[in-house]
């Protein structure tokens, strides 16, 4: 439903309006971000968001390096959930130069991939209830993290950046230990989803800042790229992981949740869903690991075929596609990394006019956005 | 001869008032951070001290160490006396509160009305600083925060007034005295909870707080002061935040009864008094906070109400028995 | 009101119950064997001698992506004369270790580290090989 009023851009408008800088530095966390609203009265008119404070040029040194020596850089791009992005790049090399993974790596790889998930939700709880105004759901949801980490620093050897997961499998094999850990984690944390939801969900002070605001509807959210769990609030069910299975997920047992009317509330008890079923998927998977090789033999330089590639992910907040022109060499010719924040964010003048300048916050909260991810 | 005794035993009360004033601030802050702190998985302070006990202290030494900055084109006088005006009223109300049967600096006839008319007074300063801080966000900040102290007044002054039918006596003392059948937290329950509302708002506390923690547009009318001056606001908010439980434990809790021992009231009714307090907190680490026109129409459509049906139905009922008691 | 006196109870639990507060620096908490930490050389014995099991082939410096890794081999023995690692431009991502063909990297715990200069995130051989390796005065 795009009409050409929500084409217009800030300068069009009528210059008697009060300016508010809600500059690079926030006191609500999501990065450096700016924008600068027209306000009229309480309510906004337009924004002018301006990007860029975070960029790394990470498209240019892809062409620079071989497809190895930038594996690393992958984790930087959305880093509350590196293990999301390296999957989706390695999956798009392996895919290119049809390399088969073992099954073993497989299950390893998605037991990790929704452990971090599961660490990057958490992150968006602690940080709406800063929005909102409470303070104590950041440190509840921290704490719980700390246990999450500690099972990836096990397992994978990092806790914000691994670099774990290879070309051809994964890079180093499950220690003793971890099975009985994962299974502790496994009984606890439940029930401490369950007091997150105590603290928050039927609070009705949060109810009346959430409900009703920042209404976006499924053909809109379809029109503006939105995917993840922005799109599902929308009532949309679609999910990549079922859409287009990978890595065996066609052999777990999930739902997808999805809400009624788009707005922040639905947005945010997608997301709470969303950690119930992650844990249904790691629970299954964990039961029978088979067993085999973690990695393929891969050549220490690798050369892809010529030709171009586009894979795609269900990240955590969204799409995460990775687009590979290869003419044959050590290097790629050109990399394209979509990320899923960058398409939310240009929805954001649509998304907060008429809006109140308190509800403006918490509305960019409930999208989710990382800057790491949108300035590559 | 006599004429400089009476002088100095007045500063000498004066001295122990203020005094007790500021260790109250101090001991409130350091509560705060300890609970708060419990109350989400972490210790608050440790060093400093056993158990951080002197932490406040320093604090407030640090910030009278730091540099006196007066920004440009500021309106001077406006700027320098608000944040003398702020801890004014709350320094000459501790005069009127009783802490036990004969403890009570002043005993006037109507001190409850007393009291709630100096309370006023603070609302002035949050404008003078708005104001006087040459800065568009401040005035913004300050006349939000003004509006919402003078409307949660009204319900606040008004859900007293079912005490005082009850009591018959705006004397603070004797409507202690006449809680000694029953406190009146029990036929007064709507009352009490239209209090408490109010209190919370009027102390801009969670969840009522724009106007301080509007992490939007900046911390509102103090943020142009530094050093002590940010430490003279923020300590009145404290001393406010004893006086209204305070208050409250006085109308609704019963005051020091059942004990008239001096000692001994004190005490108990300075346990009542910290037992508000730490409820206060509780629901300040709780809560998320209120939009601004939300809470405008929970004090104006639903509290304001309450309040005033309140007062007709202990009017009615307080006549009601009179009259079949007289019978 | 049900929603705000659940959310009461919760916290009024969280008060009762014990921090999980870890007092660094007088207790740390435990880094796992993976972890990631400072990478170092092995060292071997052959003979009596102790020697590098680095034959300063120059793989992890061809490979690493930041470029922070300078080698040279000695003129007549297997040995690397000049080994040194920058560790501020590092980024430790252990691609050196994967690819070494004759395991002679490995990979600590060590995560506290603090310098004054520079010169100090440049590590020769000698400081790579030692045990402890942030010991005061060995530092050249």
């Amino acid at each position: 439903m795009l009409t050409e009023e929500f084409e217009k851009t800030v300068e069009d408008l009528p210059k008697d309006y009060m300016e508010v800088n809600f500059g690079p530095h926030h006191p609500s966390t999501h990065g450096v971000f700016r924008f600068i609203a027209r306000v009229d009265g309480e309510r906004i008119v337009g924004i002018d968001p301006v990007i860029g404070y975070l960029h790394r040029g990470v498209e240019k040194m892809a062409e620079r390096k071989t497809y190895i020596q930038f594996k690393p850089l992958v984790d930087r791009l959305d880093y509350t959930g590196a293990l999301l992005n390296e999957l989706c790049y390695c999956q798009a090399l392996e895919k290119m130069a049809e390399i088969e993974v073992p099954e073993r790596a497989q299950a390893i790889r998605v037991i990790s991939a929704e452990l971090n998930r599961i660490c990057a939700h958490l992150i968006f709880y602690g940080a709406i209830g800063l929005e909102a105004g409470a303070f104590t759901p950041f440190l509840f949801s921290f704490a719980e993290r700390e246990k999450a980490l500690q099972l990836l620093e096990m397992l994978a050897g990092g806790r914000l950046t691994f670099n774990y997961i290879t070309i051809g499998g994964v890079r180093k094999d499950i220690p003793n230990g971890f099975k009985s850990e994962l299974e502790k984690f496994l009984s606890i944390f439940p029930k401490r989803l369950k007091v997150f939801e105590d603290l928050f969900t039927g609070n009705e002070i949060f109810k009346s800042r959430t409900q009703g605001i920042g209404v976006i509807k499924m053909e809109d959210a379809f029109d503006w790229a939105m995917s993840g769990p922005t799109l599902r609030g929308s009532g949309a069910r679609f999910d990549i992981r079922k859409a287009e299975p990978y890595s065996g997920y066609e052999k777990y047992d999930f739902d997808i949740p999805a809400g009624e009317n788009g707005d922040v509330y639905d947005r945010y008890l997608v997301r709470m869903a969303e950690m119930r079923q992650s844990l249904r998927i790691i629970e299954q998977a964990a039961e029978d690991i088979p067993s085999g090789d973690i990695q393929v033999k891969v050549p220490k330089v690798l050369k892809l075929p010529e030709g171009e590639i586009y894979y795609r992910n269900e990240g955590t907040k969204g799409e995460i596609g990775f687009y590979i022109i290869s003419d044959g060499g050590k290097t790629p010719y050109r990399m394209k990394i979509r990320t899923p924040s960058f398409s939310h964010l240009s929805a954001l003048g649509f998304v907060l006019k008429g809006a109140y300048i308190a509800d403006a916050i918490v509305i960019l909260g409930s999208f989710d956005t990382v800057m790491g991810s949108v300035d590559r | 001869m006599v004429w400089w005794l009476v002088f100095l035993w007045a500063l000498l009360k004066l001295v122990i008032a203020v005094g007790f004033v500021l260790v109250t601030a101090l001991i409130l802050i350091y509560m705060l951070r300890k609970v708060m702190g419990r109350m989400q998985y972490r210790m608050g302070p440790r060093h400093h001290g056993p158990h951080g006990v002197f932490q406040t202290m320093f604090d407030a030494v640090k910030l009278l160490g730091k540099e006196n900055i007066i920004p440009k084109d500021v309106d001077k006088w406006p700027y320098l006396w608000a944040p003398v005006i702020v801890f004014v009223p709350s320094l000459t109300i501790f005069a009127l509160l009783p802490f036990a049967e004969k403890i009570v600096a002043t005993n006037i006839e109507i001190s409850l009305f007393f009291v709630f008319a100096i309370m006023g007074i603070s609302t002035i300063s949050l404008i003078m600083a708005g104001w006087g801080s040459n800065n568009k966000y401040a005035l913004l900040g300050g006349l939000r925060s003004a509006a919402q102290m003078m409307s949660y007044e009204i319900p606040l002054i008004l859900s007293a007034i079912g005490v005082v039918i009850m009591a018959g006596s705006m004397n603070l003392v004797e409507i202690v005295r006449a809680q000694q059948n029953i406190y009146y937290i029990v036929p007064q329950a709507v009352a009490f909870f239209v209090f408490m509302t109010s209190a919370l708002a009027e102390l801009n506390h969670t969840p009522f707080d724009i106007p301080e923690a509007e992490s939007e547009i900046v911390a509102g009318f103090n943020i142009e002061y530094s050093g002590f001056r940010f430490a003279s606001f923020f300590l009145a908010e404290f001393v406010n935040l004893f006086i209204i439980c305070a208050l409250a434990t006085i109308l609704f809790l019963g005051g020091w009864l059942p004990f008239t021992n001096p000692v001994y009231g004190t005490l108990f009714f300075l346990f009542k008094t910290y037992i508000l307090i730490f409820v206060t907190m509780w629901i300040r680490s709780t809560f998320p906070r209120f939009r601004l026109d939300q809470f405008m129409n929970f004090g104006w459509k639903l509290l304001l109400p309450l309040s005033l049906v309140n007062i007709f139905v202990t009017g009615t009922v307080v006549l009601v028995v009179d009259n079949i008691r007289g019978l | 009101m049900l929603g705000l006196l659940k959310g009461l109870k919760t916290t009024l639990k969280a008060f009762f119950s014990k921090p999980v507060t870890v007092m660094y620096p007088y207790h740390k908490m435990e880094v796992a064997p993976s972890g990631q930490g400072l990478i170092r050389l092995r060292v071997t014995e052959l003979g009596n001698k102790p020697v590098f099991k680095c034959t300063a082939c120059g793989i992890c410096a061809k490979n690493c992506p930041q470029n922070c890794i300078t080698v040279k081999k000695m003129k007549d023995e297997k040995q690397p004369d000049i080994y040194k690692v920058d560790y501020s431009y590092c980024i430790f991502c252990r691609i050196c270790i994967d690819t070494c063909p004759f395991d002679a990297l490995e990979q600590t715990q060590e995560y506290e580290w603090v310098g004054e200069t520079r010169d100090y995130f440049v590590h020769n051989k000698k400081d790579l090989a030692m045990d402890k390796v942030f010991e005061e005065g060995k530092k050249e």
